[in-house]
């Protein structure tokens, strides 16, 4: 999947839990490791706009495309 | 969803009717032909060749087992739904199992509707083994009952494949948190 996912990364610099996040966001914390791993097909707008209300950041700080290798 | 088990349960008696039906007029028409037709029921091909009365024991052992083809079908796809109100009882709409019991159906009628066919050709021969060489018959028809019938078989199919994306449908959405 060429988007990752980088919201471990902001958890790690907003010294945020995982378990506080999911609370405040209102999912599980199994899909909110699910999505941190990317094993996600796809993520709703609601709990988009939860993560990006609580990490005070943008959509874009989360995600990001890296394009595929080439054989 | 009261409404919903109701006509579920409603389903469920009407299923075990026709298979009660269905098995006791096969072995009631064979073994006691005389108090059947009191009921005003009757094998149309065997009566317009003389009725049970005119066939020999291997004749009549031929028609049993011909007549029995594709009622054995019918029971099997009238199992079939009864293991489908089971599946929807325990509002397992989407599953597996309820696709298989939806497609399997609509096969098994499918398979119906072709022995129906075929037992009448059958039924014929068996019927005119005994009569004098240039007498036999061989006889195909095909009647709009028999392509009317076709259709619960089309709707099982249809509906087992909108359950296959629906459940498909419902899968992906779980993947989306």
């Amino acid at each position: 999947m060429p988007i990752i996912v980088r919201l471990d990364i902001l958890l790690a610099k907003h010294k945020v839990k995982s378990k506080d996040l999911a609370a405040h966001v209102g999912i599980t914390e199994a899909n909110l490791s699910l999505l941190k791993s990317g094993k996600v097909k796809g993520v709703r707008f609601a709990t988009l706009a939860a993560i990006c209300d609580y990490l005070g950041c943008q959509p874009g700080d989360l995600l990001q495309y890296e394009e595929p290798l080439e054989d | 969803m009261a409404n919903v088990s109701r006509s579920i349960r409603t389903l469920r008696a009407i299923v075990i009717t026709i298979i009660l039906v269905v098995i006791i007029a096969q072995f009631w028409f064979w073994l006691e032909p005389a108090s059947f037709k009191w009921i005003s029921a009757s094998h149309p091909i065997i009566s317009e060749y003389g009725g049970i009365g005119e066939l020999d024991t291997t004749q009549k052992i031929l028609g049993f087992l011909i007549t029995l083809l594709p009622k054995v079908t019918l029971l099997w796809s009238m199992f079939l739904l009864l293991r489908l109100t089971k599946v929807l009882t325990a509002e397992k709409w989407f599953d597996q199992e309820c696709e298989d019991c939806c497609l399997q159906i609509g096969k098994w009628l499918i398979a119906y509707v072709i022995l129906v066919v075929v037992h009448r050709t059958l039924l014929v021969l068996a019927l005119t083994m005994t009569a004098p060489a240039g007498k036999k018959e061989l006889a195909i028809s095909i009647s709009s009952s028999d392509l009317i019938a076709l259709v619960p078989a089309l709707l099982a199919l249809i509906i087992g494949h909108m359950v296959k994306l629906a459940r498909a449908q419902r899968d992906e959405l779980n993947e989306i948190v």
